[in-house]
């Protein structure tokens, strides 16, 4: 009974301590794996009734712990594609069988599809841009489909816009005679007009290069003679249009894609700008020209401007940024947005249930998964180029080891005790 | 953080391009102070070369003519000594006929031919002087000899003048009177000398232009260089000697022949006065000469003068430069490498 | 926090070392380039903790600028200097020695010496001789004048040719900038390469360069025209092989917009393009003028007239399409002259001429002055010898005074090339030094110091050193705990 009952004690003292190895083992076994988060045991112990002249010895319980919310460090790698997780949250990856599950295991690389996979198999899930910034489902895992990032294609984008800034010489020449300037398009341009030009792109990505040719076309005068305010003409052209084999571009074999009139004050300010869409029919676009940057001073001409719009080039490089986006770069610098990542949590991180490939899924003790973008709501941020290595400390667990190994022995001391006393009561009877 | 600092290929920039630009400027100066002239006078001159170029030019300009009047001076010269001593010839032909005048007795006659052969012979002899192959009293016509004996014709067409004369005067000739034969030789003998006879290009006695030569002695002035042997002074000697030679030949009364040797003195007078006035002609022209080569010589120092102190350098100053730069480029050879040795290299 | 975490950190601090060894590295090899600007290596802290090494590159847009400015100044001025360098040799060193000017001179004194010796046909063919001097130096200097011209012409070709080039290499690189700011990765290699093709470029042509977003730029030239946004614009001329005395030279053309030449001898052009326009089409034509100028002068005072009409004597000439010149009058147009005006023949003994017809005024035969034919006959020698000092008229369009002598204009001809090479030798003198102390200022601000560059690498190497003793000590306690174990 009582002998008994401490060797059935030692012995389940010893389970626990065997127990606790095999915790030690496993951690010191992934001290190096991606995401891994380190299981402890804690015991209780577990008491049998006994009276006032009797003690009845009891047992030792086992409970393992996960510290799945302990964050470990984050190395930093080379790869693009190496996501840690700074703070709370779990990337939503999908398991071969199809069921999406929780991870913290960022190093994912490129498979044969395109599509982002960890070392443990699992495929990275995202919300496309397909139909603009995706919102987060909240409480699901409907809308995430698996981030692809191979991207073949190029893309072009045409020109809508473009802006011209500068001054115009308030010295120039007023050229009154429609017949020379430059919308009339004919050979006997004069010396006052200033010839700039533009590149934008049309809808296939190729470049189109406009002439502007600025004219001063009139000042307008009070009663005594003062000035009071100025136009000038700005005639586009497109350049592939111009006349060769001579030295001037004149005459154009199409007319004017733009003729707008710029208005300025006695000040040399823009006061109106009218007409000054370019409509092309070459390209079939549009191009809204906003010209409000101009002054009439009397200085010499300068005039800087930009078009939107991008070429055709391929993708040079994905990037994925603190936010969790995913997006392309082209090779001539404009980026493209495809994805975005978003995090997962629980109310109880440490009760997840980890299933094999280093993966958590939600359990009735964890609570359910809440979905949200990164650094909202709470969630931590995403690392690109970063690994978050395992949270064990090497140190503690040899400790743990120490303690394990000197604690089963003394259990076995004692249940070995308990069968020496066993072993005098039997020979008592010969 | 960046503190400022020097780059190091500042740093050795910097000196190389000292080094580089001592060198230009040595080269110069020691051009410069072995020339005593800029090394290069469009650079430091500007506007300034075309007064330069000109001050050489006018320097050279000056030498040349230098050059050319001493060329001028010696026809002159030559013209002057030809001339004097046609003037002694004319004295000594009126001292003659001085003597003929009194008394013509065969002696004196002979002499006096002989005199006036003399003269006539000396005359022709001392017009045809040539210097450097021009005929000096050619006057233009410098080519050609000036002067040709004619006085065989001219006795001749004489002698037969003179018969016609007397027989229109109806007398045998050695009958006429003093002032027959004077009038004879004033009518013609006399025109057979003008000017126009004596340049006459059948049978006259002078090729020589009546145009005098006119050189250039200076920047603005030109002389007249040269006689003509068409002068008064020339044609009266030949017009006395062939009076003397034609005349005395003749058979003529002592009248006459009184008569003709007064005449013929007149003449060799008017001849010898004649030949002075060309002499000081001439001298005049000599003496312009001699003023414009002083002149000249003035300005061509003042030229010189000016042009050194266009294009000259101090010596001195370009030598003291020079011995300047040198210092410096060895400055900068040792700082070199001595900035060189200052790098942390050494000493990790 | 823990051992691994130690562990981790020194991991980081051995690539991050790395890294900066590395740009330390790249920065003391390229001491000696001057198109290589200074990297450093920073290292902060992320915001998990970790070390993380920022590359700045020292950047220094103004002085950039200031640079541009002063090298295209410099090149054009240089240029300019250059191509006036070879007009002055065309006539002579210091003493002028093949100068018209010169023969002109030499040719005065031998025709006074031929006055003074009319008779004498040596002192007569010396005076033929040195007219033909004069001839010849006359058709050599405009033959040499003609040829800068062209000289300069194709030099404008081969450099309108680098210059297309480097607008295309110029594309590249903007557009590997473009792509490396916006994919955020390192950009100081391709900023460098741009700044190299942006130095070379301005020396061509004067640039002012625009950046706009993504670190794309846009380059304009010093007159405002669009020389590089986005792609290149064209930058087309047509070169011409021949040149003669009134040919006139294409211009260069940037999108569609002629580049003007630069004016004055401290030029104003940015950049040799302009430079090499300006010695084109201004300053070798009015040389030619001048010398046509003086050629001219030279027919009509030795052109002979027998009252009525008048024919070349001495000096002939032929005009543009071969036939032979008359005497040209005031305000004809005769350009070319210099190089054809030759000496008649009719006086050359070596071609059956008499040299003394030079001396009887009768050489076109029209009219005879020395009609007596004497051998002293001075007066057309000293006429001619006054004529090249008299007072003459002069057209205005060859830059000089226009009522002077001959003489005076042949020597202010020299002059006013001197002058003109004089500013441009002074103005050179400071665009160099202006280029030099620009260069400096951006090489002191931009450029590598070796012996900061080792400092660095010491504090480097310190770091290391630590690092591996940190390392040292945690294997040295994880090994201690093991042995307990054991």
């Amino acid at each position: 009974m009582s002998i008994f009952g401490s060797m059935k004690t030692a012995v389940s003292g010893m389970s626990a301590q065997a127990n606790r190895l095999s915790t030690v083992s496993d951690n010191i076994a992934n001290a190096n794996t991606v995401g891994y988060k380190s299981v402890s045991t804690s015991f209780s112990s577990l008491v049998l009734p006994s009276s006032s002249g009797n003690y009845n010895s009891g047992g030792v319980q086992t409970s393992v712990r996960q510290a799945i919310s302990q964050q470990g460090d984050i190395s930093y790698t080379t790869s693009a594609y190496d996501l840690a997780i700074s703070g709370d949250g779990f990337f939503i990856v999908e398991s071969p069988d199809g069921t999406p599950v929780l991870t913290r295991s960022g190093d994912f690389s490129v498979d044969s599809s395109g599509n982002l996979v960890n070392s443990a198999g699992f495929t990275l899930m995202g919300y496309s841009y397909d139909s603009g910034a995706p919102a987060v489902v909240v409480n699901g895992f409907d809308g995430l489909v698996p981030v692809n990032v191979s991207q073949s294609g190029l893309s072009a984008i045409a020109s809508t816009s473009a802006s011209f800034s500068g001054n115009l010489n308030s010295a120039a020449e007023v050229v009154s005679d429609t017949t020379t300037l430059p919308s009339a398009n004919s050979a006997s341009v004069t010396d006052d007009t200033k010839k700039m030009s533009l590149v934008a792109y049309d809808s296939l990505g190729a470049t189109v290069q406009y002439d502007y040719y600025f004219t001063k076309t009139g000042v307008t005068t009070d009663a005594n003679g003062a000035v009071t305010g100025s136009t000038w003409e700005v005639a586009v052209y497109r350049n592939g249009d111009a006349a060769t084999g001579s030295t001037t571009s004149f005459p154009y074999s199409s007319d004017a894609v733009s003729t707008a009139t710029l208005s300025f004050d006695a000040d040399g300010k823009l006061t109106s700008a009218t007409d000054t869409d370019i409509v092309d029919p070459t390209t079939g676009k549009t191009i809204t020209m906003d010209y409000s940057g101009f002054t009439q001073l009397s200085s010499d001409f300068s005039a800087t401007g930009s078009a939107d719009g991008q070429a055709a080039s391929a993708v040079s490089s994905v990037s994925i940024s603190t936010a969790g986006v995913v997006s392309v770069s082209y090779a001539n610098g404009t980026s493209k947005a495809l994805y975005q990542i978003p995090l997962a949590t629980v109310a109880s991180p440490d009760n997840l249930t980890l299933l094999s490939g280093n993966v958590y899924s939600a359990n009735g003790m964890s609570g359910v998964t809440v979905t949200g973008f990164p650094q909202s709501n709470g969630l931590g941020s995403i690392q690109s180029g970063a690994l978050e290595s395992s949270n064990v400390d090497l140190a503690g667990e040899l400790t743990e080891m120490i303690e394990a190994q000197r604690s089963y022995t003394a259990n076995s001391k004692v249940f070995q005790t308990g069968s020496d006393i066993m072993d005098v009561l039997v020979n008592l009877k010969r | 953080m960046k503190a400022s600092f020097v780059s190091s290929s500042a740093m050795q920039s910097t000196l190389r391009l000292t080094i580089s630009q001592s060198q230009t400027k040595l080269l110069q100066a020691s051009t410069e102070a072995a020339t005593g002239v800029y090394s290069d006078i469009g650079v430091s001159l500007g506007s300034g070369a075309a007064k330069s170029v000109n001050l050489t030019n006018a320097i050279s300009l000056t030498d040349a003519l230098t050059a050319s009047n001493s060329i001028v001076g010696l026809r002159m010269d030559a013209s002057q000594t030809a001339l004097s001593s046609l003037k002694d010839a004319g004295d000594t032909l009126v001292s003659n006929l001085t003597a003929l005048q009194a008394g013509q007795d065969s002696t004196s006659v002979a002499v006096a031919l002989q005199a006036a052969n003399d003269t006539l012979s000396q005359l022709i002899s001392t017009a045809n002087t040539s210097v450097n192959g021009e005929f000096v009293f050619g006057g233009t016509n410098i080519d050609e000899t000036p002067l040709a004996d004619q006085s065989a014709t001219v006795t001749a067409a004489i002698s037969s003048a003179l018969s016609d004369y007397a027989t229109s005067l109806g007398k045998p000739v050695n009958e006429l009177s003093g002032d027959e034969i004077t009038s004879f030789i004033t009518g013609t003998i006399e025109p057979m000398f003008s000017e126009s006879a004596w340049t006459d290009p059948a049978n006259g006695w002078s090729t020589a232009s009546s145009n005098s030569m006119t050189s250039r002695i200076s920047e603005n002035e030109t002389i007249s260089s040269s006689t003509s042997a068409n002068s008064e002074g020339m044609r009266y000697l030949a017009l006395a000697s062939v009076v003397i030679s034609s005349l005395f030949g003749q058979d003529l009364g002592a009248d006459a022949k009184s008569a003709v040797a007064s005449k013929a003195i007149s003449y060799a007078s008017q001849a010898t006065s004649g030949i002075v006035t060309q002499q000081s002609q001439l001298g005049l022209s000599q003496e312009r000469l001699e003023k414009a080569n002083d002149a000249l010589d003035a300005r061509s120092t003042l030229y010189q003068g000016n042009l050194v102190d266009l294009q000259g350098v101090d010596v001195y100053e370009a030598s003291t430069l020079v011995n300047q730069l040198q210092t410096q480029l060895e400055t900068a050879y040792t700082l070199v490498s001595k900035l060189q040795q200052l790098s942390l290299v050494n000493y990790l | 926090m823990t051992l691994s975490s130690a562990l981790n950190s020194v991991q980081s601090i051995f690539n991050t070392t790395a890294k900066q060894s590395s740009i330390v590295s790249t920065n003391i090899a390229n001491v000696g380039n001057s198109d290589y600007v200074r990297r450093q290596a920073s290292v902060t802290t992320s915001l998990a903790g970790a070390q993380v090494v920022t590359i700045s590159r020292a950047q220094e847009d103004a002085l950039l600028t200031q640079y541009l400015q002063s090298n295209s100044k410099d090149s054009a001025q240089q240029t300019l200097l250059s191509g006036l360098e070879s007009l002055k040799s065309l006539v002579g060193g210091n003493d002028y020695e093949t100068s018209p000017s010169t023969y002109l001179s030499a040719f005065q004194q031998a025709l006074q010496t031929f006055a003074t010796s009319p008779s004498s046909s040596i002192t007569a063919q010396s005076a033929v001789t040195a007219a033909q001097d004069l001839a010849n130096s006359l058709n050599t200097a405009s033959d040499g004048v003609q040829s800068v011209r062209a000289d300069a012409d194709a030099e404008i070709a081969s450099q309108v040719d680098t210059l297309n080039s480097l607008l295309s290499q110029f594309e590249t690189a903007n557009n590997a900038v473009k792509a490396a700011t916006a994919t955020g990765t390192d950009t100081s290699s391709a900023l460098d390469e741009r700044e190299k093709l942006l130095k070379q470029i301005s020396s061509i042509v004067g640039v002012t360069s625009v950046t706009r977003s993504n670190n794309d730029m846009a380059l304009y030239t010093s007159d405002g025209t669009v020389l590089f946004e986005t792609i290149p614009r064209s930058v087309t001329f047509s070169p011409t092989s021949t040149y003669v005395a009134g040919t006139e030279g294409n211009a260069v053309y940037i999108d569609g917009v002629a580049l003007t030449a630069g004016e004055g001898s401290t030029t104003d052009a940015n950049g040799s393009l302009q430079g090499l326009l300006q010695l084109r089409d201004e300053v070798a034509p009015t040389f030619q003028a001048q010398l046509d100028e003086i050629a001219k002068s030279l027919v009509q005072i030795f052109s002979e007239s027998d009252g009525t009409s008048s024919a070349p004597g001495l000096f002939t000439w032929t005009t543009s399409s071969g036939a032979a010149g008359s005497t040209p009058a005031a305000s004809d147009d005769t350009t070319g002259i210099a190089a054809t005006i030759s000496i008649n023949t009719a006086v050359i003994t070596s071609q059956g001429g008499d040299a003394m017809k030079l001396r009887d005024g009768n050489i076109s035969g029209i009219t005879d002055l020395n009609s007596s034919d004497d051998a002293g006959f001075t007066d057309n020698l000293d006429s001619l010898y006054q004529a090249l000092s008299a007072k003459r008229d002069f057209s205005s369009d060859a830059g000089l005074s226009t009522s002077q002598s001959l003489m005076d204009y042949a020597s202010a001809s020299i002059g006013w090339l001197e002058e003109y090479r004089s500013g441009a030798t002074t103005a050179s003198e400071n665009t160099a030094a202006a280029l030099s102390r620009s260069d400096e200022a951006y090489s002191n601000e931009t450029g590598v110091n070796l012996d900061e560059e080792l400092t660095l690498l010491l504090d480097i190497e310190q770091s290391y050193k630590a690092a591996t003793k940190i390392l040292n000590v945690i294997d040295e306690m994880l090994q201690s705990l093991l042995d307990i174990a054991s």
